[in-house]
């Protein structure tokens, strides 16, 4: 379209001299649409959230095993990791992995509206996620040694937190970048 | 404040889950779009319009956080409308009622071919021919119920209907 054409179409949408108003019941719909997706229900954000945090988490599993729990025993990755920076910042690599993963791919699943639902509630999702993650990694018999569980536990929830914010944050040129939005 | 600004507000306050302010920018443009609409699309079926209608103001919520406020609403919104409406075409290319119209075009042509060839080069026609276009082909008016209705001679109208059927036939021949 041309600039010429394009002022004049402009002007024309400027212009409208179309007083009629559309129908009552019409105005209803749109707006109980908007509505709903305006303020979605918290708890349902809180579900999609932690069904993508699961099945990724356990995706992740088949690359990196976590305190020695691995989904298919691939470990090449976990002991190049660790051959390579250490016993820390293996644990810390590890938790970034497990949780900002998932992260990752909440980040362009969540749109605008639930992410301004969830406002500081993604903290609290995160603190929970690291501590439900240990203890299921307790329950399944991990192995656990206490000085890496803070190292564990800070990649899981600062490196989430910051893939999260960051994903979410660059989504829209990505996307566009992509050509799929 | 002028109108600018308080549509740059309302739509930050959208923007922050106040739907109070989505109606008042909805009050504002619903009627301005919906006459956009009825100038560029093709349809006597105004149910389908109001459908195309809704949509945009969805689209506007789905793309609401993409607006800089350095920019004018009107023109931003504009462009989302714009998009909306070409997307709407691409998608509505193999209807039937676009086959009507292509078939009244230039019947020799293979339908599946005219189609996308006519609606990529429709919206080079201006105001005018369009509404002519549409009262001939989709209302099924005569040349004169056209003038009546526009307030124009009738030879003006036969002129302009013409001019614009050969518009098109002339951006397949160049094709």
């Amino acid at each position: 379209m041309n600039s010429s054409k394009n002022k004049q179409d402009y002007e024309l949408f400027l212009s409208n001299t179309d007083t009629s108003s559309l129908p009552i019941q019409h105005h209803n719909n749109l707006k109980e649409k908007i509505s709903q997706k305006l303020n979605p229900s918290l708890s349902k954000i809180i579900l999609k959230l932690s069904g993508i945090h699961f099945v990724v988490a356990l995706l992740s599993l088949g690359f990196c095993p976590q305190f020695h729990m691995s989904l298919f025993g691939f470990k090449a990755f976990y002991l190049f990791i660790h051959d390579t920076f250490g016993h820390e910042m293996c644990s810390l690599l590890c938790g970034i992995i497990f949780l900002g993963s998932g992260a990752l791919v909440s980040a362009f699943v969540i749109n605008f509206d639930e992410k301004r639902v969830l406002g500081k509630q993604l903290i609290l999702f995160y603190f929970a996620a690291t501590l439900i993650s240990l203890v299921g990694f307790y329950l399944f018999g991990a192995v656990f040694i206490s000085e890496l569980y803070i190292a564990w536990s800070l990649g899981a929830i600062i490196g989430s937190l910051l893939i999260f914010k960051l994903a979410f944050l660059k989504k829209e040129s990505l996307l566009s970048f992509l050509k799929i939005s | 404040m002028t109108q600018i600004d308080s549509d740059a507000q309302l739509l930050s306050l959208y923007c922050q889950g106040d739907l109070a302010a989505f109606e008042t920018l909805y009050s504002r443009y619903e009627a301005k779009v919906f006459f956009y609409l009825k100038k560029k699309l093709f349809y006597h079926n105004e149910e389908k319009l109001r459908e195309v209608h809704q949509d945009i103001f969805l689209k506007l919520h789905r793309k609401k956080h993409l607006f800089k406020s350095d920019r004018s609403f009107p023109a931003w919104f504009f462009t989302v409308i714009n998009n909306h409406i070409n997307d709407h075409l691409r998608k509505s290319q193999r209807s039937p009622q676009t086959t009507e119209l292509n078939e009244a075009i230039h019947p020799a042509v293979s339908p599946q071919a005219n189609e996308s060839i006519v609606f990529t080069k429709f919206k080079e026609l201006n105001t005018q021919e369009v509404n002519i276009l549409n009262e001939r082909i989709n209302n099924d008016l005569s040349h004169q119920d056209i003038a009546e209705r526009l307030q124009l001679k009738e030879s003006n109208v036969r002129k302009i209907y013409s001019r614009a059927i050969k518009k098109l036939k002339g951006k397949e021949l160049n094709l």
